[in-house]
């Protein structure tokens, strides 16, 4: 285990370091532009580092259940947790595309399941967003 | 503290200065000077400059306020014009009265003077900056017109002859308009490895609806607000950004101008310039017809579908190391905020 500070609280130091003293002394309107987004996407870091296990194993349980698909030992590390759920995203696009979710309840249910997810990306880079 | 490295930056902004000098002259044929100079906010591929330039004899002679347009590099990005082909299309526009920047010069990529390619304008006084034409007490008296003066605007693009240019992208033949742009988005996405679930309902969503084609336009491709420039007493004033002009459906630009990611018409929740009826009345009081509201629904959906996939082009730009570029690396993840609309859009459908 790594000595405080955390990965998030370090980089929380270098966002206050680049707002307070680093935005006020940019002359160049162009760079204060890009500035702005590079603290928006440290923000983004900061917001999607911790837990991102966490939600990466809800999302796999909510395609579990919208694709049918049989229970496999889950991934224990994240890299092939991550590919599972890029791998069962994948085969979710194919059925929409072969018209699986063009109508009746099966329907209902991707767009329920696709609002959640929509929702918890959006928690990550743009909690402002409405 | 100065992190912008002052010294350094003065010396490339005095070389660019004497370069524009030398080629205003060559081009103007009579002696140039640049008195003022500025950075402007840029796009994500070219960098602006406002030039302040006074032209000692010939026909320019006299004052000029212009605006250089400098490629970033990168290389050329698909559906876009050349420079010289957005130039051309600049020059029919505004003569036929579009409210269009006047174009001044055409700097070819392997320019003499060496400055980087791009396109002298004349600039426009007033704002393009979306959020302060929305927010600044400056533009209250003027805002509830807007909207309306940019549906006016595009109804004199879209009558402008689709032979006024020639060699403009139009859709493949035998394929309408709608039907190539369905097309295209949807390569555009197969383009990149990420699955999109969100996009491929939306894309089972527009196929079966998609509209007859009809006769084409000279689409502007990238109508919105932050593409015109407001002033704060005569509302809009110029339409800027003339890359992405092609022969399309009327639709397209319609749609693309009501999304909610441009903020420029009213959506639930969030105030844009005002209703979006305003903007469609506008162009029917010009063109003459108007489209039909379950058709405007039709080009909203599309044009968010275009705008996620090119957001996702645009982070891979970066990512496949073609441009790196901060700025288009973060506008990938704003597509779960167009993902999020279309949602709503197709279940309110």
């Amino acid at each position: 285990m790594q000595d405080r500070p955390t990965v998030v609280e370090l980089i929380e130091a270098v966002r206050d370091f680049l707002a307070g003293e680093v935005v006020p002394a940019l002359a160049d309107r162009g760079l204060r532009y890009r500035m702005r987004i590079a603290l928006h996407v440290l923000g983004i870091v900061a917001r999607e580092v911790p837990d991102e296990e966490t939600r990466l194993r809800a999302e796999r349980e909510a395609l579990l259940n919208l694709l049918d698909l049989p229970r496999p030992a889950p991934p224990c590390d994240p890299r092939s947790l991550r590919a599972w759920v890029l791998e069962a995203n994948r085969a979710l696009c194919e059925r929409i595309r072969d018209g699986g979710a063009d109508a009746g309840p099966w329907r209902e249910r991707v767009l329920a399941h696709l609002q959640q997810v929509v929702e918890e990306k959006l928690r990550g880079s743009n909690p402002d967003f409405n | 503290m100065d992190v912008s490295g002052g010294a350094a930056v003065e010396r490339a902004e005095d070389r660019l200065r004497e370069r524009l000098e030398r080629f205003i002259a060559r081009q103007s044929g009579a002696s140039a000077a640049v008195t003022g100079y500025v950075r402007l906010p840029g796009g994500t591929l070219r960098d602006a400059w406002g030039i302040d330039a006074r032209i000692n004899a010939g026909p320019f002679a006299g004052s000029h306020r212009l605006v250089y347009l400098q490629d970033r590099g990168g290389g050329p990005v698909e559906s876009r014009l050349r420079r010289e082909d957005e130039f051309r299309v600049l020059a029919v526009v505004h003569a036929a009265g579009v409210r269009a920047p006047r174009p001044y010069w055409h700097v070819p990529r392997d320019d003499l003077e060496g400055l980087g390619p791009g396109l002298i304008l004349e600039r426009v006084e007033g704002e393009a900056v979306g959020r302060r034409i929305l927010e600044d007490r400056a533009f209250e008296a003027v805002r509830p017109r807007v909207l309306e003066q940019m549906g006016e605007e595009l109804a004199r693009i879209h009558a402008v002859p689709c032979d006024a240019v020639t060699g403009l992208p139009a859709p493949p033949s035998g394929k309408g308009a709608p039907e190539a742009g369905l097309d295209e988005v949807e390569r555009t996405l197969r383009e990149g490895e990420e699955p999109h679930p969100a996009l491929e309902l939306a894309l089972r969503w527009l196929r079966p609806r998609m509209p007859a084609p009809r006769p084409p336009v000279v689409s502007h491709g990238d109508y919105r607000l932050g593409n015109v420039v407001v002033h704060p007493s005569d509302g809009l004033r110029a339409v800027l950004d003339w890359e992405l002009v092609h022969l399309g459906d009327p639709g397209e630009d319609l749609g693309w101008a009501c999304i909610r990611f441009w903020q420029g018409v009213d959506q639930p929740g969030r105030r844009g310039l005002g209703p979006r009826q305003h903007f469609l009345d506008g162009y029917a009081s010009v063109a003459g017809w108007r489209l039909a509201p379950e058709m405007v629904v039709y080009w909203e959906v599309f044009a968010n579908v275009r705008w996620a996939v090119i957001t996702l082009r645009q982070a891979r730009r970066h990512l496949t190391g073609r441009e790196r570029s901060l700025e288009l690396a973060s506008i990938g993840r704003r597509c779960a905020e167009v993902e999020w609309e279309l949602l709503r859009l197709i279940r309110a459908a």
